[in-house]
């Protein structure tokens, strides 16, 4: 009983019972556009040389001849019995496919959303800090730069400058960690930063934002008036407060940096869940676009969800409200 | 300096394109025992001392395999890159488009018994140790029939007459049976099929290599298969074909050494990449395994103004089609006006084709009961949306008013299957027998739906399949050439052949890629220059 007299664990439960109710109405969403969009992935997958006897029994063979609402209440049957269903291009269980590169992507998102925030609130807070001087002006210019350049145009300067004309790093590829952590970095770098990029600019501009509104406050003129010493002022009393608006911008950006590996992972060619949905795309695979929608949904969901948590644990205000 | 700003030019430039993008033989005598032209394996290819250390080629595409060892599920050309590395078939083409052994010695057609009987070559084994023989060849050929292939369909059963003798026993005679037979068939370990699960990602074939790593849509990994029957050979330790759909990057990572084979599909990134005289360009000499691309018009549909041949002529007489490609080929394209490349031994120089006449297509119009034109639509994928828009500008100059629409990949592939509403985007592999690939477009699940095929076609067509000798099939495709071009234009106005090309750095030998067919190379022979 007293689990349930926890104000956030109560929080907490109630966005999950919310979080699902999100995700089967978008298995619905995803499912339905899926039956509207033209395209047949079992002609795609036999080619210019199929005979209609072949087409048919594939139809049949992965249910596309059911009728709709059967083929929906199957996927999501097997959904809750950890069943993804088999895909037509690489004919494999697409679970085995998704969660093996659900692994590569993590690998690339969260390195770059770490160093995004690292070093987008480190450099936000150095900017209000030193507001209207020369770090200030430098830190705001490239955090425009960074805000206004997209990813994909960042992969072919840094492909030409880094791997074409100084050929420190490859144009391309993966390594698993597992079997050479080296090589793995190495490959990782330029993919990793240009993933970051764009985040980390925009936290810089909301840390420089949401400190340069804090500075102001009378607690922290109070906390001057007492002697406190600048670094406890800046990380205790300054960052603290200016933390909400930030927390809540890293949710947005943790989901659309997955998103943004659709385009990274096919720039660099790194097996993740970006590259499956693109090739799912081009070759009408509905079942691994569904569930590779379905699980970057999810993947919100959770960010969503980390973000209700951080509020809670931040500010007891919001834990506590009704 | 002026390298590097090309380089920067080139990556730009094939970003924009790639970005749009994303947003895609004369057979020898059938009913003669076939002479032994040479032994492969040691027709071509350097001492072995030249390559000392083996190494392993690295090859880029972005063709992308479901498996890498049970082949009947590898139904489209673009997979014989893979198939071949491990596996063979009994024929393979050679550089004029005629057949050559490969597993099998000789082969002997008999079209009124009907069957063929083939010869195969002893002392092979298959990776995994088993033998290679008139069992294995049964097998194999079951295999390919349970899956549904139907280039094996009128086999009616076989007789093994010795351990390397076997007898193919067909429901009738099919004149394009050597090549679906001979070349679409590859074979693999009768104890392999027995764990296709295993099989999907490994593979046990009698080619140059094995798999021993595969991870769909990224890249496999081959090593030498040390019972491969070509002696010395294969010269290499491996192979690794990699997957890059994105044309940019693929260029870019050749470019910066990464690679040492690319298929290119872009022609513009191919052209830039020609340009820098950097790399040697692997063309196409046999015209077997080429894809042709022409404008179809859907005659079927009820009502459509291209069910009268008139109008199809007169859509043809409209375009430029030499215009066209020189605009939007940049060099790669070489025009045809019929199912053929210009001197395979398919292809007819006395089609006339519908050279570009605008007068004439105006006067057909009008002929047809359509003196002030029509509307219509022409279909076009977003690559190809310039040229599209260029040749809707040269249809509306007869009047054929056709609304440029845009669709995606997916929706131009099931219009290929139900049928299309105007003008699409014709595309179709031209390998030299007509009964086998017109035929599927006559007869086949593509296009079918939406072309009015008159009696005399199928009657041709079914004359053409069942021609007792080549040199009679022969002929009767010059004819269908005509009846099909000139006389019906039924499949509307062909404009190009596609010689999509494939690069290689200049210390690679001997791949032979694309040569004698688009699609497939000779990996024993190839290696790479220290």
């Amino acid at each position: 009983m007293k689990f349930f007299k926890n104000k956030l664990l109560q929080m907490i439960l109630r966005r999950i019972i919310q979080s699902v109710i999100v995700l089967l109405f978008v298995t619905l969403l995803v499912f339905l556009v899926m039956q509207a969009v033209p395209g047949d992935p079992i002609i795609n997958f036999l080619g210019e040389a199929a005979t209609p006897e072949q087409i048919a029994y594939f139809t049949a063979l992965f249910g596309f001849d059911q009728p709709v609402l059967v083929q929906y209440f199957r996927w999501i049957t097997g959904l809750f019995q950890g069943e993804m269903g088999r895909s037509v291009t690489f004919q494999m269980q697409i679970s085995d496919i998704i969660f093996e590169r659900l692994g590569t992507t993590l690998l690339l998102v969260i390195p770059a959303f770490i160093i995004s925030v690292v070093f987008g609130v480190a450099f936000g807070v150095i900017a209000a800090l030193r507001r209207g001087k020369f770090l200030d002006s430098a830190v705001t210019f490239f955090a425009n730069v960074g805000m206004a350049m997209p990813n994909f145009w960042m992969g072919i300067l840094g492909i030409y400058i880094f791997a074409l004309t100084l050929g420190v790093l490859p144009v391309q590829g993966f390594v698993s960690p597992t079997q050479d952590l080296g090589e793995s970095i190495h490959r990782l770098i330029m993919p990793v930063i240009i993933t970051a990029s764009g985040p980390l600019a925009v936290f810089t501009r909301q840390t420089r934002s949401a400190m340069l509104e804090v500075v102001r406050q009378d607690y922290v003129r109070t906390a001057e008036a007492k002697g406190l010493d600048s670094r406890n002022i800046i990380i205790k009393h300054q960052l603290r407060n200016a933390l909400i608006p930030i927390v809540t911008v890293m949710g947005v950006m943790l989901g659309a940096m997955i998103g943004t590996t659709v385009l990274i992972e096919s720039i660099f060619v790194i097996p993740g869940i970006g590259s499956l949905m693109i090739t799912a795309i081009r070759s009408s695979d509905y079942l691994v676009i569904q569930n590779g929608v379905l699980l970057l949904a999810v993947a919100v969901c959770v960010c969503n969800l980390a973000v209700d948590i951080l509020y809670g644990v931040i500010d007891p205000r919001i834990r506590d409200a009704k | 300096m002026k390298n590097k700003k090309n380089k920067l030019y080139l990556v730009i430039t094939s970003l924009l394109v790639a970005m749009v993008l994303t947003a895609c033989g004369g057979g020898a005598d059938a009913t003669q025992p076939q002479p032994t032209p040479v032994v492969p394996g040691q027709e071509g290819g350097q001492a072995p001392e030249a390559t000392v250390g083996g190494g392993v080629l690295r090859f880029v595409s972005h063709i992308s395999i479901s498996t890498s060892g049970y082949v009947p599920e590898l139904t489209g050309n673009a997979a014989l890159p893979f198939i071949t590395l491990a596996h063979e078939s009994l024929l393979m083409f050679d550089e004029q488009g005629n057949f050559y052994p490969s597993l099998a010695l000789s082969w002997e057609s008999d079209p009124s018994e009907p069957s063929i009987t083939w010869n195969l070559r002893q002392g092979v084994y298959f990776s995994d140790g088993e033998p290679f023989n008139a069992e294995a060849v049964r097998v194999t050929v079951e295999e390919y029939q349970r899956f549904g292939r139907g280039e094996v369909a009128n086999v009616a059963g076989f007789e093994i007459i010795d351990n390397y003798t076997i007898k193919m026993l067909l429901y009738q005679w099919d004149s394009s049976m050597l090549e679906s037979i001979g070349f679409f068939v590859y074979f693999m370990s009768p104890v392999a099929l027995q764990d296709i699960d295993s099989l999907r990602t490994s593979s046990a074939g009698t080619g140059p290599f094995r798999v021993v790593d595969f991870q769909p849509g990224v890249r496999v990994v081959y090593e030498r298969n040390e019972l491969h029957w070509r002696e010395g050979r294969p010269f290499l330790d491996g192979v690794e074909m990699h997957i890059i759909e994105e044309p940019t990057t693929r260029a870019s990572a050749f470019q910066a050494g990464e690679f040492d084979v690319m298929f290119m599909n872009s022609l513009v990134i191919g052209q830039q990449i020609m340009a820098t005289n950097e790399y040697i360009l692997l063309e196409n000499l046999s015209g077997a395994g080429l894809v042709s691309v022409g404008l179809i018009p859907n005659s079927r549909a009820e009502g459509s103004p291209f069910a009268d041949p008139r109008v199809r002529q007169a859509m043809s007489y409209a375009i430029d089609e030499e215009a066209l490609a020189r605009t939007f080929g940049f060099g790669l394209l070489q025009t045809t006006n019929q199912w053929a490349a210009p001197g395979s031994v398919t292809f007819n120089p006395a089609v006339r084709g519908f050279p570009y006449n605008p007068e004439r297509a105006r006067e057909l119009l009008a002929e047809a009961g359509f003196p002030n034109g029509f509307d219509t639509n022409i279909f076009t994928v977003i690559g190809q949306r310039d040229m599209i828009t260029a040749a809707s500008y040269m249809l509306e100059q007869v009047g054929i008013r056709a609304a440029v629409v845009q669709i995606d990949e997916p929706t131009q592939t099931s219009f290929m299957g139900e049928g299309w509403d105007g003008i699409m985007m014709h595309f179709h592999a031209i390998s030299p027998n007509l009964g086998l690939y017109m035929g599927r477009h006559l007869d086949g699940a593509f296009y079918v739906s939406g072309l009015l095929i008159p009696d005399e076609v199928m009657e041709l067509l079914g004359r053409i399949r069942s021609a007792p000798t080549e040199e009679e099939r022969i002929r009767l495709e010059h004819e269908m050439q005509i009846l099909i071009y000139d006389e019906l234009a039924l499949f509307g106005q062909p404009l190009w052949i596609n010689r999509e090309p494939v690069f290689t750095q200049q210390n690679v030998r001997d791949t032979n890629f694309s040569v004698r067919h688009l699609w497939t190379w000779t990996p024993w022979d190839m290696w790479i220059e220290r």
